[in-house]
């Protein structure tokens, strides 16, 4: 039997469906500013998690805690912004949810646009999933970070230094590819790292002083850790089937060190695992 | 009462201008117009009743949302409000259709649907200033909770359904280039293969089935077979990541020239091939590939354009996917059953022409062109 579609018909059928598809809704947009004002200099933890799309965060020196402006989908997506005043807790962002449809690959992203204080010390914890990340932290005064990222393309820069000393800044990078720049900026004392099946590549590049401790757990990912030729490092490695890189090391005991260690102004002890994973250290 | 009094009032004036017109000249610029039609408390109280419904609908969306705690529709008071300069009155305030202007003390959150929210110089809220379909400003005044602005219609919905039609379809069309760069660089290197499998596949389209589906199956336990067997042997230890990609690129390999036979087999069934040349078979091969490819993808392209219906979408994705893994799985099967097109039998129908009679008549020398031997394959029996 022989089919014969006039294309005239199948012109038809496809402007039918696209005159009929102007005025459908495919998703159902809106626009959330919040914001607070600032009143006290008191430390707040602040939260930010968002699920999926792009986020940009900076610093502000305007009157105001924090400030956000978020487009979403109310199909697949519901707000947060949560102040709680006793804990001086504030949640930001986004949550994934709504109806589960199979859906077509592509789909016009939420962003969100935030700003936090200055001028207020912070415990910040960005936890991110499917996101395209922008995140700028100079200048701020953060006490402790946390980084939890999805499959996600998060790029940090620091191009200030932190006003406060920075206790711990936890990395957790699943399926992501995390960038740091300047990241001795933030005056880190201990930096705890994880990686999945993704990548960190940390620069230590900054103002910082005395001793950093870095512990890195790398499965089947690659974490690379740029440093300034003036840092001293020692690196313990257990690797199983990874790969890492010690030109330009001794080995003295069970640690490797970089030439001009014990004189170094400021060091850096590594404690690397890695299973599958590949481990980098790059100085100039 | 008002309606008389309006008309009277009108005609009034239509006297005053009739008589004005000759005096001042301008009796072509005049011209009277309708009277209107005076706003009856019908059409507010429908208009109300709208804005009320709005207001319930749009505090039902947000009430899921992580943001501070509204009102209930009830205590949303209609028109402007303004705290004034002294005063205190006690939250929640609660505006709809009407901006509210704080120049006193509000001890509570301040919400307005669809207006404004000003905090002047001196004005103090003591809970969260939220503005739905409105916005927020602070001109010197004190705000010691939130503020939020959210918007209370859609936006950008057309625009955004045109761009995910757009998108959806580009992802097709690039599907569909692709799979034709991969078809000809197949008829240029491996044209018999893809010949064989496709006569594979149309003369036993059931048991390539079968066979697709017990590959498919089959595919992981025969993955960790070959690993166990490389690691058990010692030796082959290190040849496991390499085995396993092979693996898999041999698997992604079949999987596409049986889609690409399926491709051919429905090319063929909407447009048969024509005797021809090596040349023109080829052509008429690719012909078919190409119309084949756009067939199978089509199921994809129409969910594409149903994109703004996500129900109807998820139906015809569905629809799209099952026809897409049948073929698939049917062209598996017959790649595996033609051993990639490597093994070429001959078939009932080249054994039936090769025994008739019509090709051992012997063939006069001279004057009468020589008959054509028959081709081992379907398409070429049919001709």
């Amino acid at each position: 039997m022989m089919f014969v579609l006039h294309p005239r018909w199948c012109l038809a059928a496809a402007f039918t469906v696209l005159a009929a598809a102007q005025g459908a809704a495919a998703q159902d947009w809106r626009t959330l500013e919040s914001s607070r004002q600032h009143r006290s200099d008191a430390p707040a933890k602040v939260r930010v998690e968002y699920g999926a799309g792009s986020i940009e965060l900076a610093p502000t020196g305007d009157a105001v805690l924090y400030r956000m402006k978020l487009r979403y989908d109310t199909e697949r997506s519901a707000p947060i912004a949560i102040f709680d005043d006793v804990a001086r807790s504030i949640t930001l962002g986004m949550r994934s949810g709504g109806e589960y449809r199979w859906k077509s690959g592509h789909r016009e992203g939420s962003t969100l646009v935030g700003a936090l204080s200055n001028r207020v010390p912070l415990d910040l914890s960005l936890e991110l999933g499917a996101v395209r990340a922008d995140v700028q932290l100079g200048g701020l005064k953060i006490t402790d970070l946390v980084l939890q990222t999805g499959a996600s393309e998060v790029k940090i820069d620091v191009n200030a230094p932190n006003s406060e000393q920075l206790v711990t800044f936890d990395i957790d990078v699943g399926a992501a590819q995390v960038t740091v720049r300047r990241g001795g900026n933030l005056r880190a004392e201990r930096i705890k790292v994880n990686v999945g099946a993704g990548s960190l590549d940390l620069d230590l590049d900054g103002a910082w002083e005395g001793d950093v401790s870095i512990s890195a757990n790398v499965a089947v990912g690659a974490f690379r850790l740029r440093t300034p030729s003036d840092v001293g490092i020692r690196v313990k490695a257990r690797t199983f089937l990874a790969d890492f890189k010690h030109t330009g090391f001794v080995k003295r005991g069970d640690a490797w060190y970089s030439a001009g260690y014990d004189a170094a102004v400021r060091r850096a002890d590594v404690s690397v695992t890695a299973v599958l994973g590949g481990f980098e250290i790059i100085r100039p | 009462m008002r309606t008389t009094m309006s008309f009277a009032r009108r005609a009034r004036a239509l006297v005053t201008v009739g008589m004005l017109v000759p005096l001042g000249g301008a009796a072509t610029a005049f011209v009277p117009r309708p009277l209107a039609v005076p706003q009856g408390s019908e059409a507010t109280a429908a208009k109300a009743t709208e804005q009320t419904a709005e207001l319930t609908a749009t505090l039902a969306r947000l009430a899921s949302e992580d943001i501070p705690r509204l009102p209930d529709a009830a205590a949303f008071q209609a028109g402007a409000r303004t705290i004034a300069a002294g005063d205190r009155v006690a939250g929640p305030v609660a505006v709809s259709g009407g901006s509210a202007d704080v120049f006193g003390t509000v001890d509570g959150d301040v919400v307005t649907f669809l207006g404004d929210i000003i905090v002047h110089n001196g004005g103090s809220v003591t809970g969260n200033v939220i503005a739905i379909g409105g916005s927020v400003r602070v001109e010197g005044g004190q705000v010691l909770g939130q503020t939020l602005n959210l918007s209370a219609a859609p936006e950008g919905a057309a625009a955004s359904s045109r761009t995910t039609i757009s998108h959806a379809l580009v992802l097709v069309a690039g599907w569909c280039a692709i799979l034709i760069v991969i078809s000809i660089g197949v008829l240029l290197l491996a044209s018999e293969n893809l010949a064989t499998v496709a006569d594979a596949l149309e003369r036993h389209y059931g048991s390539a089935l079968v066979a697709g589906l017990a590959g498919q199956v089959a595919f992981a336990p025969l993955l960790v077979a070959v690993i166990v067997a490389l690691v058990l042997s010692l030796v082959g230890i290190l040849l496991v990541p390499f085995a396993a990609v092979a693996y898999v690129i041999i698997a992604a390999g079949l999987v596409t020239l049986g889609f690409l036979a399926t491709a051919v087999v429905v090319g063929r069934g909407w447009r048969p091939a024509p005797p021809g040349s090596d040349l023109a078979k080829r052509a008429t091969t690719l012909r078919a590939l190409i119309v084949g490819i756009l067939v199978l993808l089509s199921p994809w392209a129409v969910a594409a354009l149903l994109s703004p219906w996500p129900t109807a979408e998820s139906l015809a994705r569905g629809a799209a996917f099952a026809t897409t893994w049948v073929a698939c799985t049917a062209g598996l099967g017959a790649a595996l059953v033609s051993r990639a097109g490597i093994r070429r039998t001959s078939t009932h129908h080249a054994q039936r022409a090769m025994a008739s009679a019509g090709w051992q008549t012997p063939t006069p020398i001279s004057g009468v062109v020589a008959a054509r031997r028959p081709i081992a394959s379907p398409s070429a029996a049919r001709q």
